[in-house]
């Protein structure tokens, strides 16, 4: 511990970087047991689910699209189930004292939720499915070398099974882009953002309250792309994506296109793509500042 | 070290707390007395920042608590009337939840843990609610905060327990701790408070030091009915009538809080009259 004194005021004070160690050490060992049963139970899980592929014959099992699913299924849907967790304590107002009433800062509670939530839970998310599926994949490989062995077909048409990868879901995995896969990734933490920004927000039911809000959020977007904007546009115009606007002459037969310039585009991108988790944390910090203890 | 302005405070705009003046220095014990919903757990979490004042303002220390910066928290520690307690063992508790304090004793906790008879070595959610408490209240002395808040403290303790409480307390006190019971369990703060304010409506009725009520008011049993027209308050019990009259034999009385706890809700007027008119003084 680095407990220090102030000059100014005579008093003992703690640095805000072992303060916030201190907090994840208090974290973890107030949770360590719920988090490594989860941790099992979501590896049970995954490993029941690989042994479903196996039902549907040897020679599809464990395809890379089918681990593909359920990494991003298990991600998105676990990831936002712990994202709903990590500040629950703050609706029952017993942990919600104890919790408010310990001394460090918003920000540093707030940090140390998003390192397990975020951070943490993201490598052990990784590290949980590699050992599931690395396995899964080298017993399909096994077994479907034996059964070709077995076959009479050629050498040739056995091909091995590869272990998913998120970071290369070019072409063989599933047909996406790279850029595909990085919105995907970038999807999953803002969604997962606003289901921790729900923990703090929500005093009930978070999780449920947190899905219906995104839902209809989603819907209004989507009433609001197609009935405001795209109505609004001149005859023959329409959105080709966020900030493009494609035109059809109908005379001339040529499409124009309606360009912001290209820097200006680059960055709303990148602040759309970007910005939301930080937007969204920003939030849970100015929530966890004016939380009280009703009751 | 607490200064409390025209505090204002409601739930859902039922009012709780309406204009409250206060004032609370360090070195006393303050006991905060009150009917159930007379607004003093809501005054409490208002001092610690769990509830943030609709208009007024509180400071502690010249910090205002709703900001919950840690440096005030650290000076600051409130054992809630329901809490909570992780499942962990004592030892895990201190090593991990002491840092947060810059004034942890190690050897004030154990020897309070040893007052009240805590065994050290089983989870805190093992511990009955009695136990967990009396370990809350260790835990909350160790810090050495120069705030104490206690919510109904002694609820859940067994007798023998009360006054290992009160004798914990007592020790804990020094020149530059402020501590604030709130109970509706009067009898459990005789002998250790050193000021009584009471509270009913989200208004202070009473606010007076033990010295001064030991000084201006007299409590007694009487069988003498002649008494009774000259009696501020009387109830009949009994061993007779129990009157809280005017001290006027010039020794210090023997306050019996609950008698005077009851004079105060039922005759608020004629007791503060006591205590502000000239010729009592």
């Amino acid at each position: 511990m680095k407990t220090k004194v102030d000059n100014r005021s005579g008093e003992l004070y703690e640095e805000p970087w072992g303060r916030w160690w201190n907090l994840v050490k208090l974290y973890w060992i107030e949770n360590s047991r719920q988090n490594i049963l989860s941790l099992l139970a979501i590896g049970g899980l995954m490993l029941l689910l690989f042994c479903f592929s196996f039902l549907d014959g040897t020679n599809r099992a464990m395809n890379p699209g089918f681990q593909a699913m359920i990494y991003f299924v298990g991600l998105f849907f676990v990831g936002c189930l712990y994202g709903s967790l990590v500040f629950s304590e703050l609706n029952r107002k017993r942990e919600a004292i104890q919790y408010l009433l310990l001394p460090a800062s918003h920000a540093e509670k707030l940090f140390c939720g998003l390192f397990f939530s975020v951070l943490l839970f993201f490598l052990v998310y990784n590290a949980l499915f590699y050992l599931v599926d690395i396995p899964m994949v080298k017993l399909a490989n096994s077994i479907t070398w034996k059964t070709h062995l077995r076959s009479e077909e050629p050498l040739s048409n056995y091909s091995p099974k590869e272990v998913f990868s998120p970071m290369d879901f070019k072409g063989k995995h599933g047909g996406g882009s790279t850029n595909e896969l990085v919105i995907f990734l970038l999807s999953y933490f803002a969604i997962q953002s606003a289901y921790i920004l729900g923990s703090v927000y929500f005093t009930r039911y978070n999780f449920i309250k947190t899905t219906i809000t995104l839902l209809l959020l989603g819907f209004a977007g989507f009433l609001f792309f197609n009935n405001v904007i795209d109505k609004s546009l001149p005859p023959g115009v329409g959105m080709k994506g966020l900030f493009r606007w494609g035109y059809y002459d109908m005379n001339t037969k040529e499409s124009q296109w309606v360009l912001l310039p290209s820097g200006v585009e680059t960055i709303l991108l990148f602040v759309i793509k970007w910005s939301w988790p930080f937007l969204l944390w920003f939030a849970t910090f100015l929530r966890l500042k004016e939380k009280q203890v009703q009751g | 070290m607490i200064t409390i302005s025209d505090l204002h405070f409601s739930y859902r705009r039922k009012p709780v707390l309406s204009g409250l003046n206060l004032e609370l220095r360090p070195g006393y014990i303050y006991g905060l007395l009150g009917r159930n919903g007379a607004g003093k757990s809501t005054l409490l979490k208002n001092l610690a920042g769990l509830l943030f004042p609709e208009k007024g303002q509180v400071r502690v220390d010249g910090s205002i608590p709703g900001k919950r910066k840690p440096f005030f928290l650290q000076q600051l520690f409130l054992v809630p009337e329901e809490f909570h307690v992780p499942s962990i063992k004592i030892g895990q508790w201190v090593r991990y939840q002491s840092p947060f304090y810059p004034r942890w004793s190690d050897e004030l906790f154990d020897r309070t843990l040893q007052e009240f008879e805590i065994p050290k070595d089983i989870r805190l959610t093992e511990m009955s609610f009695g136990q967990q408490k009396k370990a809350l209240i260790s835990f909350a002395l160790s810090t050495n905060s120069r705030l104490l808040l206690m919510d109904e403290p002694t609820n859940g303790l067994d007798i023998s327990s009360k006054s290992q409480f009160r004798k914990v307390i007592a020790g804990a006190l020094d020149e530059e701790k402020c501590i604030l019971i709130s109970t509706h369990q009067v009898k459990d703060l005789e002998n250790l408070i050193d000021r009584i304010t009471v509270l009913d409506d989200g208004k202070i009725l009473f606010d007076q030091s033990m010295d001064s009520i030991s000084r201006k008011l007299q409590f007694k049993l009487s069988h003498d009915p002649q008494e009774l027209p000259t009696a501020l308050y009387s109830e009949s019990s009994l061993k007779g009538n129990a009157l809280v009259t005017l001290n006027t034999g010039g020794g210090d009385g023997q306050p019996d809080l609950e008698l005077l706890y009851k004079a105060v809700i039922h005759q608020s007027k004629k007791l503060n009259d006591v205590f502000t008119n000239p010729q009592n003084q």
